[in-house]
């Protein structure tokens, strides 16, 4: 290897390391970006919301799991017309939420 | 998730452009209460036969009319990106979490976050006002079949509130004599039956408090109505007596709310009675529609 290549690859293979460096940095603050809260009140440690196991219930081991698609339903509306998650999703994201009610 | 505490975070999900869909086994006259007395603005749907339930894997295993407490946000493909099923209820602040973190715009921190609102609370609101509630009632209304009542007696006494709740339904359901009053009264003695039938003290702290707070009440108005008389002097001294004493009581039951287990007490008797005024609702809706449309 001659010393002019040498002398032009090492600026170059520094460079490469420091762009390692930093870019661990940045994903390390990424990693601070991740929404945490407990499943529950008794968890020891906040875990990152995104995931399967955070919304997980040992009584329904069959509900829906994120990532997979929800079936479009159309359900009688209180106080008339219908509810259509089909129209909902037209407009973006959508929260569905099941609740005890009063019956 | 309560849903009193979504409304008042609305706005930031309407901002973000998402939807809210509350859905629930109530029939629609239920819903309709609930909407009213939150004031809420985005939907309810009705789902009766738990197919939308069963379709998300969210059923009760104790419960099979319920639905386990859930939440799911789909992004608009349909793809669930968070769900929370069973155990702590979110809060909107988690579920706002969820969906800036979706949008990769997370953490937000300019946005205004809207001041709690004060939501009306059902009846009973405190402690005070279901045991003296509770302490008003002295037996079953006639109305109601004493045979029922002691089957959702015995649910409640083994353990589940939601299956004694789902018993009282159908209680008020069938109870056709029973107007709301009957059946809130039904819920006041269900709840004495089940809290205070052993502590005796409990029963009578609460009639003294009932009491002292009538007399309290007689006083300020007695006051008022004297307020440029020469009783007034005499008035004053013997209203905060009243209140010294009233103080006393309250005080005491307080002291005593955990050993009579007053809170648990206050929120059965809550969940009775909104059962009681759901299914009034429900009885005149169904009197409401005309025969030829069923």
């Amino acid at each position: 290897m001659h010393m002019k290549e040498l002398k032009l690859k090492l600026p170059l293979a520094c460079a490469f390391i420091c762009l390692l460096q930093i870019s661990t940095i940045v994903a390390g603050a990424e990693d601070e970006l991740i929404p945490r809260y407990k499943p529950s009140s008794r968890s020891a440690q906040p875990i990152d919301i995104r995931t399967n196991a955070y919304g997980a219930s040992r009584d329904a081991p069959a509900a829906l799991s994120i990532g997979e698609r929800v079936a479009d339903f159309t359900v009688p509306r209180a106080g008339g017309g219908v509810v259509s998650l089909s129209d909902a999703r037209d407009r973006g994201p959508v929260a569905i939420i099941f609740y005890r009610g009063h019956w | 998730m309560q849903l009193g505490e979504l409304q008042n975070q609305i706005a930031r999900f309407e901002r973000r452009g998402v939807s809210v869909i509350a859905l629930s086994v109530d029939e629609q006259a239920a819903s309709l209460a609930m909407i009213e007395r939150l004031g809420l603005s985005f939907d309810l749907g009705s789902d009766p036969q738990q197919a939308i339930v069963k379709a998300f894997g969210v059923q009760n295993p104790d419960t099979r009319e319920l639905a386990i407490h859930a939440v799911y946000i789909v992004a608009a493909d349909g793809e669930i990106f968070y769900r929370k099923v069973g155990r702590r209820r979110p809060v909107s602040a988690e579920l706002i979490d969820a969906i800036d973190s979706f949008r990769g715009v997370y953490p937000k921190t300019n946005e205004q976050i809207e001041p709690r609102r004060r939501i009306n609370v059902a009846f009973p609101e405190n402690n005070f006002q279901a045991l003296i509630t509770v302490v008003g009632i002295t037996e079953l209304p006639e109305t109601v079949d004493p045979i029922e009542f002691s089957r959702i007696y015995s649910i409640r006494k083994k353990g589940s509130l939601d299956d004694s709740l789902v018993a009282f339904k159908t209680l008020t359901r069938s109870s056709v004599d029973a107007g709301q009053q009957d059946l809130y009264d039904t819920a006041a003695w269900l709840t004495r039956l089940l809290f205070f039938q052993d502590i005796p003290e409990a029963l009578e702290a609460g009639r003294l408090l009932n009491r002292r707070l009538a007399r309290v009440r007689e006083l300020e108005a007695l006051l008022e109505a004297n307020q440029s008389s020469d009783r007034k002097d005499e008035l004053l001294h013997t209203l905060a007596q009243a209140r010294a004493g009233l103080s006393l009581t309250r005080a005491e039951i307080s002291n005593n709310a955990d050993a009579w287990n007053l809170r648990s007490a206050k929120t059965t008797l809550r969940s009775y009675r909104e059962v009681a005024g759901a299914s009034v609702n429900v009885r005149a809706a169904l009197v409401s529609v005309p025969e030829d449309a069923q």
